[in-house]
């Protein structure tokens, strides 16, 4: 990012083929809608390359890119009269959704792998937003507990209490479709 | 995705990861990898021909130097202006000193009134009367080069006024002889000398001493001869002015429009050659004057208009002001188209 500060238009492919994947599944898992994901995504770039003379090294790039994503994200919800972020205490509110029925007697094949992740992605969706969020910033951009904090500007124990119900979650859903 | 082992107190799942890795990998679009792309190039190339303009390198050093600069140049003005602001007041103040010089004895409560500051511009046309006719008065009155301050002519007319007996063994300004070609300096003629005596003596002393039927005619005309009239409401300014004391600031005057007559010509602009012919020429188809006037305007029926006006200032310094009410009235029917002098204020 500091070689794009200088002007080094090179240092920004690096980046954004670094992160392009990852901040878009983010985005996109967040929204559920790829025409919204789309624009998000491109907002999120679009203000990272004209906040790039603000840029200070702060943090690790990645938790900078996805504190903006995070913040374009909120602001979207609020502007469609959404509620995103929902309280920790939603936590114990309404159960997953019932699982498929299990395919019991079926082989581990590439099949049934792919019957699990899509009830993985399932699971995933069904999670509160705050919950949901913790968990991709942690699989698709890599952060740790403080880094989900910082980009999400929480407390180091809620984001870690919110990703501990994420996983518990969709574990219990991955379980109970077993 | 996420490679690196979660620290041990971090929930993590490998097995939900591991599963997450297989849900896809959906990903921008190509048209908008090259939108983002191509904002991200055409910012990066605009910002170095930023960096290196010039103007864009310079402007915050040259912005302050303005300000600087602009700064001094006002301050500097404005101290100069201040300083010669200053330098005029104490000027003017300084040329005020000894006018306002405290005196000796009674002092008046005009004497208090400030001396403006229009002191300056009024005491201009004061100035031009000394140079002509007043300075050698000065002089031979005082003994020393000494201007006579405003109060102290002012006292030696209060003097008068308070005091007939002592002004009457030493007039406050007696007539004396000018050289200058002055029309106001020239000696009284020898039948005034016994009016004289009655010098210093008030106003109403005069009136007494004078015929009544004509005094009252006269001063019921008086008002009605405008500056006239109104000089005979101020004796006491009249006669520190008869003293050939040219006025103060005299704000007061100018500050009342009804204290100022109508616009006359200066004394020194005073012609005295053929028009003096035709406003005589003119004055002998008018009416016979009124008794006292007649009297008076009797002893200066050869005389020019100059001798008229003098005689009328002569009178005036005596505080007969009555007496040159009335002796300038009759001037006024004997030669209307001779201007008047105006009396400074």
């Amino acid at each position: 990012m500091l070689g794009y500060c200088d002007g080094d238009a090179g240092a920004f492919d690096v980046l954004y083929r670094r992160h392009r994947g990852g901040l878009y599944r983010y985005i996109l898992r967040l929204c559920a809608n790829a025409g919204v994901a789309d624009e998000l995504f491109q907002d999120v770039w679009t203000n990272l390359i004209r906040a790039r003379r603000q840029y200070r090294v702060t943090a690790k790039f990645t938790t900078y890119l996805y504190r903006l994503a995070h913040n374009r994200v909120v602001d979207h919800f609020r502007a469609q009269g959404s509620r995103m972020m929902l309280s920790l205490d939603d936590d114990d509110g309404p159960a997953l959704p019932d699982p498929p029925a299990p395919a019991r007697d079926q082989p581990e094949t590439a099949y049934a792998i792919q019957q699990q992740a899509a009830r993985l992605l399932d699971a995933l969706a069904a999670l509160p937003a705050e919950q949901r969020e913790a968990f991709l910033l942690q699989q698709e951009g890599g952060l740790s507990v403080e880094e989900i904090a910082d980009a999400t500007g929480v407390s180091r124990e809620t984001a870690k209490s919110r990703l501990r119900y994420a996983v518990a979650k969709l574990r219990q859903g991955m379980n109970e479709w077993q | 995705m996420n490679t690196l082992a979660p620290p041990p107190d971090e929930p993590q799942d490998e097995r939900l990861s591991r599963l997450y890795r297989e849900t896809g990998a959906p990903e921008p679009g190509a048209d908008l990898d090259a939108a983002i792309l191509a904002a991200a190039h055409r910012e990066a190339h605009a910002r170095p021909r930023l960096a290196g303009s010039p103007l864009r390198r310079w402007r915050v050093p040259v912005s302050i130097a303005a300000v600087v600069v602009i700064s001094a140049s006002l301050v500097t003005l404005m101290v100069e202006e201040g300083g010669d602001r200053l330098n005029e007041q104490q000027r003017a103040l300084r040329e005020s000193m000894p006018r306002a010089a405290p005196a000796p004895a009674s002092p008046q409560p005009d004497q208090s009134a400030p001396a403006g500051p229009a002191a300056g511009a009024v005491a201009e046309p004061a100035a031009r009367l000394d140079d002509t006719r007043l300075a050698p008065k000065r002089k031979d009155a005082s003994g020393t080069a000494r201007p006579p301050s405003e109060h102290e002519r002012a006292a030696a007319a209060q003097g008068a006024a308070r005091y007939p007996s002592k002004i009457e063994q030493a007039p406050a300004v007696p007539p004396t002889p000018s050289t200058a070609p002055q029309p106001f300096a020239a000696p009284p003629p020898a039948s005034e000398a016994a009016r004289g005596e009655t010098a210093g003596r008030p106003a109403q002393q005069q009136d007494a001493t004078a015929p009544a039927a004509p005094d009252v005619v006269l001063r019921d005309r008086a008002p009605s001869d405008g500056p006239v009239g109104r000089l005979q409401s101020a004796p006491r300014r009249d006669l520190a002015e008869d003293s050939g004391a040219p006025l103060p600031a005299a704000p007061r005057a100018r500050s009342s429009p009804g204290a100022r007559g109508v616009d006359e010509p200066s004394l020194s602009r005073a012609p005295a050659g053929a028009a003096t012919e035709v406003a005589a020429a003119k004055a002998a188809a008018r009416p016979a004057p009124s008794p006292r006037g007649a009297a008076l305007a009797r002893e200066l029926v050869d005389q020019p208009p100059e001798k008229w006006l003098e005689r009328v200032e002569q009178l005036r310094r005596e505080d007969r002001n009555t007496d040159a009410d009335e002796l300038l009235a009759e001037f006024r029917k004997r030669f209307p188209d001779y201007p008047v002098p105006t009396r400074p204020r």
